[in-house]
């Protein structure tokens, strides 16, 4: 069921079951868990169908500390969220990912990356992934041109990224959820505050407002925000009528430890003899999987470095790409996105115009890396409100020396590696040289992916929510999507933030019943 | 750059001389010509590019500043075993190549400028930076 909350009567009461704000692939993955079930589920999102220039201005914001793109357009704002415009590049946490590491401070999940795997497996089926397999061997098995770059995996392994199409979770299930019965969306419906009872213990209601001057209330017994890392923080610590330092805030940590991956150029690979290295290719929308080159946990363990990857870009093709931070520029998603598609296209056509470039023996290094949870990195309150009267978030990116430190041992590593196997050097970019030097270069990036702002530990001291994804000290207050994760780890977020959604759905079914 | 071509090492003498003053008896310079050629990184480098590693090297490890302490080490592995004199310059090769193998084997590995490399092949360069 559709209803536009711009055509509703002002001051509309909505009443629910379980009320799921934001429809992204954590609210839509949630939602659809609910389809056809005696329960009643309002799905709020702030937009509409397609992208509004009004709508999509409620997400700008300042940012400031390390260098980011404009916070208006590093998400999108309508029915389906920044599936609108992924990639669909996933793979799956390693083991490693969710374990304590003594040189990272903050990390260890409360939950293990086991516990995640059957919902790994069914959050598969939402992105329009291919078979839940990750290991190499079988993706060679079915294309022997698939050929590792080295024959020994005890420092560097091949770790499998899977691509969706990309599933575009607006388009893909706008049918489903308007023409379910129990799964109520409201569109236009941009969740402005949200009330607890008066000890902050549980969450009565949340208002919603849009542009035409509607204002409605909607109660649920059950509340889960999945509007994104920036904008679930951005909400609880606006919603500060019953908790001063605003809601789940009582250890001072929402909007901290904001995290993204790096994405960064790091070095070049030179190889003794021409090799395609089909296996850690990427060719939009053809490629189901390939590989990119990874650490093992030991050698994470040994040299005490963050976890990430390499990948590998032909050289001829990579000179000609700019880094991302100087493409996606305008704070307006489609601009910043046009200017994405026409630089790749300018540097193929650019590599086009000299094939004989392309020898197979040289490689761009790609280093896509965590970081750290850093209570500094954060998002906070402006002093100005958006024009629905929220106060607009604001982003301090911060990078620690250990990403710095990491990318050059990572990096290092495959150079030690190749080198040992005799079949190429590595070459690190200039920034990695100086060990003692920890600025980062003007074209320091991210992948857009917004993580940690209101992670999950098993102690409220250092964590807003719990492994259950509940807010500690509110009893029916939910959180859904990457700002739960606890570490980032190397792989896009998106597999796994629906993977933990999906977790969060069966322990809230499980809650409901018990309490039936 | 291609990889220049090495120069057939005909060394006769007595194989006590130290491999220094070898080279110091050789201005010719065809010890440095085989030793100081990086097999590998001539391969995918020019000569300037070299150079400049060879230099990084020498203000990183100030104690092997000088050609004929490059030479020596260049010429004796890390098992005390020396490379004669005497011996063609595939021979020379093929020992240099075999120490950059363990070197890699055994973590004997260094960056300079940005290169990932052993350390014998950083000694190379270095004294390629000294022709």
């Amino acid at each position: 069921m559709h209803i536009d909350a711009r055509q509703s009567v002002n001051g509309s009461l909505i009443e629910g079951d379980i009320c799921i704000v934001g429809a992204g692939a954590a609210g839509i993955s949630m939602a659809l868990e609910w389809m056809n079930t005696p329960y009643k589920v309002i799905l709020l999102e702030g937009g509409g169908f397609d992208y509004d220039e009004k709508v999509q201005e409620l997400y700008s914001g300042k940012t400031t500390g390390q260098h980011y793109y404009p916070l208006k357009s590093s998400r999108l704002h309508y029915f389906g969220g920044t599936t609108g415009h992924w990639a669909g590049f996933c793979s799956t946490f390693d083991h490693i990912d969710f374990i304590n590491r003594d040189w990272v401070p903050g990390s260890g999940w409360p939950i293990s990356r086991k516990e995640l795997d059957p919902f790994y497996e069914r959050a598969h089926k939402n992105l329009d992934l291919g078979p839940y397999n990750y290991n190499v061997d079988y993706w060679q098995k079915n294309d022997p041109q698939l050929k590792s770059l080295l024959s020994d995996n005890q420092i560097i392994w091949n770790k499998i990224w899977q691509f969706s199409p990309p599933a575009r979770f607006g388009h893909k299930y706008k049918d489903t959820i308007v023409q379910s019965k129990n799964i109520h969306l409201y569109t236009y419906a941009n969740v402005t505050g949200i009330t607890a009872s008066e000890n902050a213990s549980q969450i009565k209601e949340v208002t919603v407002k849009n542009y035409a001057g509607k204002e409605h209330t909607v109660r649920a017994k059950i509340f889960v925000l999945a509007c994104c890392a920036i904008q679930n923080a951005r909400l609880l610590l606006a919603s500060d009528k019953q908790a001063s330092k605003g809601l789940g805030n009582d250890n001072d940590l929402v909007g901290r430890n904001f995290m993204e991956h790096l994405e960064i150029n790091s070095g070049e690979l030179w190889l003794e003899k021409p090799n395609a290295l089909k296996l850690y290719g990427f060719d939009f929308g053809v490629t189901k999987a390939r590989a990119e080159l990874a650490i093992t946990e030991k050698s994470q363990t040994e040299h005490k470095i963050l976890n990430g990857t390499l990948s590998l870009t032909p050289l001829s093709m990579a000179n000609s790409m700019k880094p991302m931070i100087d493409i996606w520029t305008s704070s307006d998603p489609r601009k910043s996105l046009d200017s994405m598609i026409s630089s790749f296209q300018k540097a193929g056509m650019e590599a086009a115009k000299n094939p004989g470039a392309n020898t197979g023996k040289s490689y761009q290094l790609f280093t896509r890396i965590e970081q750290a949870p850093n209570p500094s990195s954060r998002v906070t309150l402006d002093t100005e409100k958006d024009s629905l009267g929220v106060p607009r978030a604001t982003l301090h990116w911060e990078l620690t020396p250990l990403e710095k430190r990491s990318i050059r041992k990572i990096n290092e590593l495959l150079g030690q590696e190749v080198g040992r196997e005799g079949i190429g050097r590595v070459r690190m970019l200039e920034y990695l040289q100086d060990e003692k030097d920890h600025s980062w270069p003007a074209f320091t990036g991210g992948g857009w992916h917004h993580m940690g702002t209101t992670r999950m530990s098993d102690d409220p001291k250092t964590g807003v929510v719990d492994a259950n994804c509940k807010v500690y000290g509110i009893g029916n207050l939910f959180m859904a999507g990457s700002s739960c994760f606890t570490t980032a780890a190397a792989p896009n977020p998106t597999l796994t933030l629906t993977a933990l959604t999906l977790r969060l759905s069966d322990h809230l079914k499980q809650q409901i019943k018990s309490k039936a | 750059m291609k990889r220049k071509t090495f120069i057939y090492l005909s060394v006769t003498g007595a194989v006590a001389t130290s491999l220094s003053s070898l080279y110091c008896h050789n201005p010719a310079g065809q010890w440095k010509t085989v030793l100081s050629q990086p097999e590998f990184l001539s391969h995918i480098c020019d000569a300037k590019t070299i150079s400049g590693i060879g230099n990084a090297y020498r203000s990183l490890v100030l104690t092997e500043t000088k050609a004929d302490q490059l030479v020596d080490l260049l010429m004796t592995d890390k098992g005390g075993n020396s490379i004669s004199g005497t011996q063609d310059s595939s021979s020379i090769i093929a020992f240099i190549n075999q120490n950059i193998e363990k070197d890699f084997k055994t973590g004997q590995t260094l960056v300079v400028s940005g290169w990932v490399l052993s350390v014998t092949e950083a000694r190379q360069c270095a004294l390629f930076s000294l022709a």
